[in-house]
């Protein structure tokens, strides 16, 4: 029977450190839901306090409707991977995977009958009475996965489990690990810094930063309609380009004004524009929102600081404000370091952050 | 010159050496001459001239086997009270951060700085009092000496097994003491060894404590009676090395079955 | 990366305090409460005859002990003591580590592992050894020298026997030590500046040395502190003669409680000494910074 999971309010302070700060999360049934954020976000303290070994300091965790914010983790039918796979280094495969049940003291035969069965599903039969020392990372990453699930718990929870994989196996594991949540169908929540893997195995994902919650989407609606500038900072493999402007007006026109040059503040309701309550904003634009005009008049002109061809395509960086400023250019774009290029930012494509709340004004749906 | 240095090298390192294991040696030596003639001894028979068990059977019929029994009954007690005592608190010192960690710790390290005969009197009045003179008394103070040394050396053992495993094992629904003693202890075997090897060893060369608290001369161990004994030289020379050689030997087990232990320990280490 | 505790529902509180409590009283009791009582005793007259009805004397057996010139003569014995072996105790240590662990040497390991003998026999049994090798008339050093040197019974003789002695048995400690610190700079670095031209005597000033300071440092305080609290290799080896030659402050301590029962004064003059210990400790640990490191 699967769970939804609903966090409410959800606080936890470690002495003076406010870890996670009222985080309300609501995650379906069946859902693969990732919490994704840096080094220290309390992602990782959200997933323990799911798990039961951290006692929130306020506020509260539902299992479907039961209250299980102060229930011990055996209780709640969890099951838990972590990133060094936490395999008993003593025990065989064997007797790691079938530790739950060893200590429910189930009968024998019934263990062997499911260690056999998980076994099977994860295709390590084979490696059932080698000790943890003996296996591969990828292996062990199984056997972990095979303890954790033999139990059939309602949740599962894993804490940056291809962290310690080698990158080439990482990609492999990556889709098993979709695979298998799917044909097993069970509430998982994963926690990740790399946004990429976030990505790729999301239902949804919850990006979290200082403990607050930034956004909660699905991954595409993440990239191409990120809450604040911290989500759009933080999601896309090459990040998103930032400028300071001041907001000011001329001519009975309102201009973002980076300090270089100026573009016209696109047409935005009055409620909008009061929202700008400072006269600061951020403008994002993504490297492929912008283009490397040639010879028509972009809207800036910055030098150039290096070139990255990959074949596909070419990476130009510049420099503004002091900051490189990417863009994703065509594979036969040619220029000396130091050329003065001009960059057209694309007015569709374009998002507007209030500087001191970096909530997102401007695609304003 | 690069072979010239290397045989130099080798020179010196054996020359060191053979200085280093002269007493050893000569103690070994001695031990197989004839009781009398042994007091003239000079050590360039590198092999004794005539071999002879005459000094072992007269080590075998002394108090020897006596002595070394007392330092056993004492060190056993000694050895288990202190995997009891040292276990929970080095195990609550590396897993959980309460008040008065840092103190606790820096007690224990900063103690094993004061030498025993700091306690040794006190401890006699208290032992005294309690009727625990001799052996019995002798085995609780041995532990309360070891215990800093052991708990701090412990913590940092359990410090390198990833608390994840409790976490782990916490969660599956497993009690306390199910989780120290059939899944923390059994990793830490390399640490028991240690502590086996050097609480063997601490006891063993112990002397002024037990010269304090030990009155009745029928319990001396063996570190007490040999002080005794070079010091009133009623035993000749090859008996004496006698004694010597086979108060060594239990040592010597030890280390040896410990080794193992500590050799298997470290590898693990290296293969996470 | 792994969270540190506390694991507020893994251990409760009751849980921990079952956990700490026994050993921290046993500790408490059996060694902590002894040491109080020892520095207590100190002010009262203690002795065989007062041994129930004692009193306090304030510090009558601090005078006492300031004001007898035996005291000063032991303390600068037990001064001489401590700079000569722990002087020679670096020295041996330092020299052998840096010899064994160098690349010169084929076989290190096996000789390292050599290193370790005096180890592996009880300390009682080899000092009472030595005490027969040095002896006079039958003794190995006297018979291979040739000579006929009173260690026993003359002042510099017995003060060399005992320093051969310790040292004999405190090497392996440093060297162990400081093997193991030269063991752990790593490799890298040598090469590097073998690169760079060092030769020799450079590695050894520029990167050997600083590198192993540290624990260089916490060696030299365990050896100062064992030192000058030093008692069964002098009181077996010489009782502190010939004519209290080699006395130092542990051995006199030790005569006038187990001689002359005395236990008041015993506990001022161990706590005197003891004293010592500890701001040599302080000074020791303050240049070398050490108790951060251990303590986390």
């Amino acid at each position: 029977m699967m769970v939804d999971i609903t966090l409410e309010g959800l606080t936890k302070q470690f002495g003076k450190t406010t870890a996670v700060k009222d985080l309300n999360l609501k995650i379906k049934e069946k859902e693969f839901l990732v919490l994704l954020g840096p080094s220290g976000c309390g992602k990782t303290t959200t997933l323990r306090m799911i798990a039961g070994l951290e006692v929130p300091t306020k506020g509260r965790i539902y299992f479907a409707d039961k209250d299980v914010t102060y229930l011990h983790p055996k209780k709640r039918k969890v099951a838990m991977v972590f990133q060094n796979y936490a395999l008993f280094p003593h025990m065989t495969a064997y007797e790691n995977i079938s530790f739950p049940l060893r200590i429910e003291k189930r009968p024998k035969e019934e263990i062997k009958k499911k260690v056999k069965e998980i076994a099977g599903l994860l295709g390590i039969e084979y490696l059932l009475d080698k000790k943890p020392g003996m296996i591969s990372g990828g292996e062990a990453q199984r056997v972990a996965l095979g303890r954790a699930i033999i139990k059939e718990p309602e949740v599962f929870l894993m804490d940056e489990p291809l962290s310690n994989v080698d990158a080439k196996l990482r990609v492999f594991i990556r889709g098993e690990l979709k695979k298998l949540q799917k044909d097993l169908q069970i509430t998982t929540v994963y926690v990740t810094h790399d946004q990429v893997e976030a990505m790729a195995l999301a239902d949804k994902v919850a990006v979290l930063n200082k403990g607050e919650l930034q956004q909660v989407a699905k991954p595409l609606e993440l990239y191409h309609s990120p809450l604040t500038s911290f989500v759009g900072g933080f999601i896309g493999t090459l990040p998103m380009n930032f400028i300071e402007c001041s907001v000011v007006e001329r001519n009975g026109k309102l201009l973002f004004d980076s300090g270089y040059f100026s573009i016209n503040a696109p047409d935005m309701s009055n409620t909008l524009i009061n929202k700008i309550t400072s006269s600061e904003v951020q403008i994002g634009v993504r490297p492929e929102g912008a283009v490397v005009n040639g010879e028509d008049k972009g809207d800036f002109n910055a030098s150039l600081v290096s070139l990255e061809p990959l074949g596909t395509e070419t990476i130009v960086t510049v420099e503004l404000q002091g900051k490189p400023f990417r863009v994703r250019a065509s594979a036969d774009f040619r220029a000396k370091i130091g050329d003065k290029i001009s960059i057209k930012i694309d007015k569709q494509r374009m998002y507007v952050f209030n500087k001191r709340t970096d909530k997102r004004i401007y695609p304003n749906t | 010159m690069s072979k010239m240095k290397t045989i130099a090298y080798q020179l010196i390192a054996i020359s060191i050496i053979v200085l280093v294991v002269f007493p050893i040696y000569w103690t070994f030596i001695t031990s197989f001459k004839t009781p009398r003639a042994g007091l003239f001894t000079t050590e360039f028979h590198l092999l004794p001239v005539n071999l002879t068990l005459e000094a072992y059977q007269a080590a075998f019929q002394s108090p020897l086997f006596n002595w070394l029994g007392n330092t056993l009954i004492v060190t056993i007690p000694t050895i288990i009270l202190l995997v009891f005592l040292v276990t929970p608190i080095s195990y609550a010192l590396s897993r959980y951060r309460f008040f008065g960690r840092k103190s606790i710790m820096t007690m224990f390290i900063l103690v094993q700085l004061l030498p025993v005969m700091i306690a040794a009197w006190p401890l006699f009045f208290i032992m005294k009092e309690f009727n625990l003179l001799n052996l019995q008394g002798l085995a609780l103070a041995y532990t309360a000496m070891l215990m800093p040394f052991h708990v701090i050396n412990l913590k940092l053992f359990f410090d390198t097994i990833p608390a994840e495993l409790d976490e782990y094992a916490f969660m599956e629904g497993a009690s306390l003491p199910r989780i120290l003693y059939r899944i923390i202890l059994p990793l830490a075997k390399s640490g028991l060894g240690v502590m086996l090897i050097l609480g063997f060893m601490g006891v063993w060369n112990e002397y002024v404590l037990a010269r304090t608290l030990i009155i009745d001369s029928g319990q001396y161990t063996f570190s007490v009676a040999f002080g005794e004994i070079g010091a009133y030289w009623q035993t000749p020379w090859p008996v004496f090395a006698a004694y010597s050689v086979v108060s060594s030997i239990p040592l010597l087990i030890v280390f040896i079955y410990a080794q193992k232990y500590l050799k298997k320990g470290l590898m693990k280490g290296a293969l996470k | 990366m792994s969270h540190k505790p506390p694991f507020s529902f893994f251990i409760s509180k009751r849980t921990l305090l079952l956990l700490l409590i026994p050993s921290i009283i046993f500790f408490l009791f059996f060694f902590i409460y002894p040491i109080i009582q020892n520095l207590t005793l100190a002010f009262t007259n203690k002795s065989l005859y007062h041994y129930y009805n004692y009193e306090f004397i304030g510090l009558a057996n601090f005078i006492k002990m300031f004001s007898s010139p035996s005291f000063y003569i032991v303390l600068g014995q037990t001064l001489l003591w401590t700079v000569c072996t722990v002087s020679l105790q670096i020295i041996f240590g330092l020299s052998f580590a840096l010899f064994f662990t160098s690349p010169s040497l084929k076989g290190g390991n096996i000789y390292r592992g050599l290193l370790l003998l005096p180890w592996a026999v009880p300390n009682v049994v080899m000092i009472m050894v030595w005490k027969g090798m040095f002896s006079p008339t039958f003794g190995a050093i006297n018979s291979v020298l040739g000579a006929n040197i009173p260690w026993y019974t003359s002042p510099w003789p017995a003060f060399l026997m005992i320093q051969i002695v310790n040292i004999w048995l405190a090497y392996p400690f440093l060297t162990l030590l400081l093997i193991g610190a030269i063991q752990s700079i790593p490799t890298e670095i040598f090469e590097s500046a073998e690169i760079w031209g060092c030769n020799a005597l450079q590695k050894l000033r520029h990167i050997t040395l600083p590198l192993v300071k540290p624990i260089l440092s916490y060696g030299l305080l365990l050896t100062s502190a064992t030192a000058l609290m030093q008692f069964p290799v002098i009181w077996l080896l010489t009782r502190g003669g010939p004519g209290g030659s080699t006395e130092v402050l542990m051995t006199w301590a030790y005569k006038e409680a187990f001689f002359s029962y005395n236990y008041g004064y015993h506990a001022a003059i161990a706590m005197f000494g003891a004293l010592m210990a500890i701001i040599v400790a302080i000074f020791i640990v303050k240049k070398g910074k050490i108790l951060e490191a251990t303590v986390q």
